[in-house]
């Protein structure tokens, strides 16, 4: 934990000083206001300062460890691959469309996650899809993603 | 009395009262829909009330509104999804509760905290709307800076095992809030000139892909750790009299907390939620069992978001100014409905408004029994396997997120969002400092600014209005007494690590 907490105070100190330099060419002022640039700088000094005391709590921690295993192991896999399919499915929501993609997506989710039986998987992913299409476009009058084709 | 009377006349028709339980029931649906809002379900049947008659049309869409305010809770404890921002703060407890398997005591204690809130507003708005309005009448920018600032400093109270964290978190929701138009001298801030970034980011696409598609990854995890199907077993459906009375002053404090928010124009459900939430652990006897899942953790913030509904319509009706979102749709209604808001209402159209107001009691009343008799069927969600159950919630996420703009541009950054939380939760961050400081953050920065403009650039306003002292003071007092309480935790106790997301 402590490593894996470390760099990310490192890395938010970084976005800090970036927002503040970017600030700076905020420079529209009106009468008696401080201008845009303002409540970002003030944001960003508090993550500086914030960021620094964390890294000082964490070089006295003495419970936990500088194990980057002990946050992030081999189970990380799993959520990385899952994005990847979410990734996938969002760039198929452009393409094809919600109901098309929201089926594969389904599908891929349920057999990724060890479900097995093909007439199971495509039942509930078709069901899935159907029902949330209907529910929101023919009931709601809400409408969903269309895609380039569909 | 003769008004009531006619307007309970005018209320107890049958196709009135088909229209109440019609509005309650549609709106806890879309309440516990992801990403649609109590005003969008109000907004989307607003056109279906210009044939109806006036208390027709008001009593539907204030059914609509209730209903959905007590709706978000539902996804939010079941699926960790708030249907509504107003639930957000209802998850820190209520998927806690639902993790240990009692997901009907939760479910319950929402429903009831939610009537509570819902039937005291109601009774506060019918007697006495116009003292009350009074309060909204002293609230100018630099009241909204100081509110703005004593909602940022529950950011402490709500960060969980560490308070730092959980500050790194708010600040970082903060300059998330800042991203988009400024919004005195609209120039265009870390948009990197997109069009898509100049409106900011939606606090719906966020709010669903912090909570509900970060969870969703932490459950893949999980899922395939174990190797198999995990379900939770139900425990008891509904709280018992006793936990309901040790609840019992909790409820009747966050309902006056909603109310009172209610009454302040722009402070919404969420707001009112989240400080609720906090007053309630302020005043708790164990403070720190908060969001570990305890019954008074839903209580609080369910009965202060349906503590708004009453409130929001204060100054609506006595003043024309609108409480909350739903309340400025409301006003159209009321528009559209010949009804001119003000203090002549209450006499040129007594009984329309008094049927309003008894068909609000009512709502609270249907919404209670559908609420509890709904239990069996809203905890059979939570029986679905994890592995089943999580590629349907991202597929309603997306339709959550979409919904609000058409956009798939909020679908991206929901599930930007959603790979940010799942690093965060690893990283033992909370994420509801985040959260709320996205939702404050602008109330503080634009009421700031236009104090200083007000004021010509001096800061005399933050000791020179009583009402700003008192919530600087309150919100300086929270703010320190979370840090005491978190010292006297680690030096009496220790830390202890939470395995809960390294199982």
């Amino acid at each position: 934990m402590k490593t894996v907490m470390m760099i990310f105070s490192a890395l938010i100190i970084l976005l800090a000083f970036w927002i503040y330099s970017h600030a700076g060419i905020f420079d529209k002022k009106t009468m008696n206001d401080l201008g845009p640039a303002l409540f970002p700088r003030m944001v960003a000094m508090g993550l500086i300062g914030l960021s620094l005391l964390q890294l000082f709590v964490c070089y006295r921690d003495t419970k936990s460890t500088y194990r980057v295993s002990e946050v992030f192991d081999k189970r990380v896999l799993f959520p990385l691959i899952g994005m990847g399919l979410a990734v996938f499915y969002v760039a198929g929501l452009m393409v094809v469309g919600y109901l098309i993609a929201t089926t594969l997506f389904v599908a891929a989710m349920l057999w990724f996650l060890q479900m097995r039986k093909p007439l199971n998987v495509t039942v509930i992913a078709i069901a899935t899809s159907g029902i949330i299409y209907w529910l929101f476009e023919k009931i709601l009058i809400v409408p969903l993603p269309r895609g380039k084709f569909f | 009395m003769e008004n009531i009377l006619a307007g309970l006349q005018q209320l107890v028709q049958p196709t009135v009262l088909m229209v109440l339980v019609f509005g309650v029931g549609g709106g806890i649906a879309i309440g516990s829909l992801p990403g649609l809002t109590a005003t969008m379900g109000v907004a989307l049947l607003l056109p279906f009330t210009y044939g109806m008659p006036p208390v027709m049309g008001l009593v539907l869409l204030t059914s609509i509104y209730i209903g959905a305010i007590y709706g978000g809770s539902i996804s939010a404890i079941t699926i960790k999804t708030p249907g509504t921002p107003a639930a957000a703060a209802t998850i820190l407890d209520g998927f806690e509760l639902a993790k240990k398997g009692e997901v009907g005591k939760a479910l319950s204690m929402s429903t009831i905290a939610s009537f509570t809130g819902g039937i005291i507003s109601t009774l506060m708005l019918i007697t006495i709307s116009p003292i009350l309005a009074k309060v909204s009448l002293y609230f100018s920018a630099p009241e909204y800076f100081a509110l703005a600032v004593f909602g940022l400093s529950i950011i402490a109270g709500i960060s969980g095992k560490s308070p730092l964290k959980g500050l790194i978190s708010g600040f970082l929701g903060l300059f998330i809030a800042s991203v988009g138009l400024d919004p005195v001298t609209s120039y265009p801030r870390f948009t990197f000139q997109s069009i898509h970034l100049m409106s900011g980011f939606n606090l719906i696409p966020v709010l669903i892909g912090l909570f509900a598609v970060s969870e969703a990854f932490v459950s893949m995890e999980k899922i395939m750790a174990k190797s198999q199907v995990i379900t939770l077993k139900i425990k008891s459906q509904l709280i018992s009299v006793t936990e309901f009375l040790q609840v019992l002053p909790t409820m009747l404090r966050s309902a006056f907390i909603g109310t009172f928010m209610g009454i302040i124009p722009g402070a919404g459900a969420d707001i009112a939620a989240f400080v609720a939430y906090n007053e309630g652990k302020r005043f708790s006897k164990q403070p720190e069992k908060y969001g570990t899942g305890i019954l008074e953790g839903v209580a609080a913030p369910e009965a202060g978001n349906n503590g708004v509904t009453g409130g929001a319509l204060v100054p609506l009706l006595t003043l024309g100014i609108p409480g909350d979102a739903v309340a400025a749709v409301l006003l159209g209604a009321l528009i559209i409905q010949g009804l001119q808001p003000g203090p002549m209402l209450f006499h040129e159209q007594a009984p329309v408004v008094y049927a309003m107001f008894i068909g609000m009691i009512l709502a609270n009343i249907v919404m209670l029994v559908m609420g509890l008799s709904g239990i069996r069927l809203f905890t059979k969600v939570t029986l679905v396997p994890k592995n089943i159950l999580t590629p349907i919630i991202l597929a309603l996420c997306v339709v959550g997120a979409y919904a609000m703009q058409n956009s798939i541009v909020d679908v991206i950054i929901m599930l930007s969002f959603g790979v940010f939380g799942y690093f965060l939760q690893k990283m033992e961050i909370p994420l509801s400092p985040m959260v709320l400081a996205i939702i404050l953050g602008p109330m503080a920065e634009i009421n700031l600014r236009r104090s200083l403009l007000m004021f010509e650039g001096n800061l005399s306003f933050l000791w020179s209005r009583p009402i700003v002292v008192a919530f600087l003071m309150v919100g300086v007092l929270t703010f320190i007494s979370a840090f005491i309480r978190y010292y006297r935790d680690i030096n009496g106790r220790g830390i202890e690590r939470d395995d809960r997301i390294s199982q």
